[in-house]
């Protein structure tokens, strides 16, 4: 009976060591939260444009960005046009988000004097935790309209035929800390163009893509591939590449690209340069964020 | 036998009884920091936190989700919190695991000021400190309040001088929480 007593004494001993030798933190791993949470994923792309072209990105609620844009000419111009640095094309522009998902963006642009309005709109976005979807999904709507003086009498050039519409979807991807890749197919109609073979409506497929090479230094690429047809065969799909630098609100992007333009009109349907050719120019973007939420 | 078997069945309970009744968990946690700088004030906070005490040793571990503060003066700023600073996906949280160095009693309510000793760790990396804290003990909850810094050098966590001015370099932390016995 006391042999007993003293095995359970142990036993007891033991049970209780064991109980506090756990380790607390290790407990830890193994409590549930009561409401699991669910993450979305955040800065995707560090800003709302990544070169030519937009992101699934938008502006926060009572956000706004400027965004100034330059292109200037081609490097193959040589000295005498100091490598394209006489010649440039410009956008400036600001977006508003009415709230975390929908913003609104307006641009003015000396090419072919356009002004550009738009709507994005945060369709889905990416998430981990308790909901899960693997990718963002934007949707961007505009209207571009063309101011530049008529001057030929005999065609008849009405403010209808000056419009253009863009529809477009972003569908991005944060495959990690550092890379992430976007998916952008557009349509692009255009009221009037100037001959009859030339398309209304342009379809094309944008890829684009950043890596970050530290936190605040990233490079990034974009690529829109025009869907075979007229214009296709008469224009060429723009490549760009570029670096973007973070500093606080605003983000400097400095590229080359192939495309003049900067609005979706501008850059996709109508880039006329040829990389094999050198006709590249240089170009940055400089946006700020301003936060107009009161403190 | 039968008597036997009783006692230890009895013993048994006794001893898991006594387990679960000393290990304390965080119900309800308010975690806030603000970053006090000469042209900018940010704040942040949380209610992401687990955590135990264990009353018999006064041994404990939090655990913070440092992705669940919210707040801060613009959603770029909390995504700059997460991706340039406390570099969140590397390093989801932040843990002050130690023992409290006062022996106080547990079982009967009242306030004390007591001082954890452990290590916190924030960023990734590890820090010896002692943080003052006031335990309010009632008998079917601790609540534990504490104010302390901590200095982001401490945690090499790096601020580029263009945005100096605008964090500070230590961030003040406020937190209250609430521990109930393990069910």
């Amino acid at each position: 009976m006391r042999n007993i007593y003293f095995l359970l004494f142990i036993f007891t001993m033991v049970f209780h060591f064991d109980g506090k030798s756990q380790d607390l933190l290790s407990m830890l791993d193994s409590i549930k939260p009561e409401k699991n949470e669910t993450y979305y994923a955040e800065g995707t792309f560090k800003t709302i444009r990544l070169i030519n072209g937009y992101t699934s990105e938008t502006v926060a609620k009572n956000e706004l960005v400027f965004c100034i844009s330059h292109r200037f000419g081609t490097v193959n111009q040589g000295i005498y046009d100091f490598f394209g640095l006489d010649q440039s094309t410009i956008r400036f522009g600001f977006e508003y988000g009415l709230n975390d998902r929908i913003d609104l963006g307006i641009g003015r642009s000396n090419y072919e004097k356009l002004y550009d309005g738009f709507i994005k709109i945060k369709l889905a976005r990416q998430s981990s935790g308790n909901k899960e979807f693997p990718v963002s999904i934007t949707l961007l709507e505009g209207m571009s309209v063309s101011t530049v003086k008529w001057t030929n009498d005999a065609v008849e050039y009405p403010l209808t035929g000056r419009l253009y519409y863009i529809h477009e979807l972003f569908i991005a991807r944060k495959f990690n800390e550092k890379l992430s890749l976007q998916l952008s197919p557009v349509i692009i109609h255009r009221n009037m163009v100037k001959t009859p073979e030339e398309q209304n409506t342009v379809g094309a497929l944008g890829i684009g893509g950043r890596y970050k090479i530290t936190n605040r230094f990233t490079v990034v690429g974009e690529y829109y591939y025009l869907f075979p047809g007229n214009t296709a065969d008469n224009f060429n799909n723009s490549l760009a590449f570029g670096v973007e630098l973070e500093t606080g609100g605003h983000v400097f992007q400095i590229h080359v690209s192939n495309s003049t333009g900067m609005t979706e009109k501008a850059f996709i349907p109508e880039t006329l340069g040829k990389w094999s050719e050198g006709d590249i120019g240089i170009g940055f973007n400089i946006i700020r964020l301003f936060s107009l939420n009161r403190k | 036998m039968k008597k036997i078997l009783i006692l230890v069945l009895v013993l048994i309970f006794h001893v898991l009884n006594s387990f679960a009744q000393d290990l304390y968990m965080v119900s309800k946690a308010n975690i806030n920091f603000t970053s006090d700088a000469p042209l900018e004030v940010i704040e942040a906070s949380s209610n992401q936190c687990t955590g135990v005490l264990k009353i018999t040793e006064g041994s404990f571990a939090f655990r913070v989700t440092v992705k669940s503060f919210e707040g801060f003066n613009s959603s770029l700023q909390k995504t700059h919190f997460n991706e340039n600073y406390m570099e969140s996906s590397k390093f989801p949280y932040a843990v002050f695991e130690g023992k409290i160095i006062e022996e106080i009693d547990f079982y009967s309510p009242g306030t004390h000021s007591v001082r954890g000793k452990g290590s916190f760790t924030s960023h990734g990396v590890k820090q010896e400190r002692i943080i003052k804290c006031k335990l309010t003990i009632s008998p079917d909850k601790i609540i534990v309040k504490s104010d302390f810094s901590v200095l982001l050098d401490d945690h090499n966590i790096k601020i580029p001088s263009v945005v100096r001015q605008k964090i500070a370099e230590e961030i003040l932390v406020h937190l209250e929480l609430e521990l109930v016995p393990k069910k």
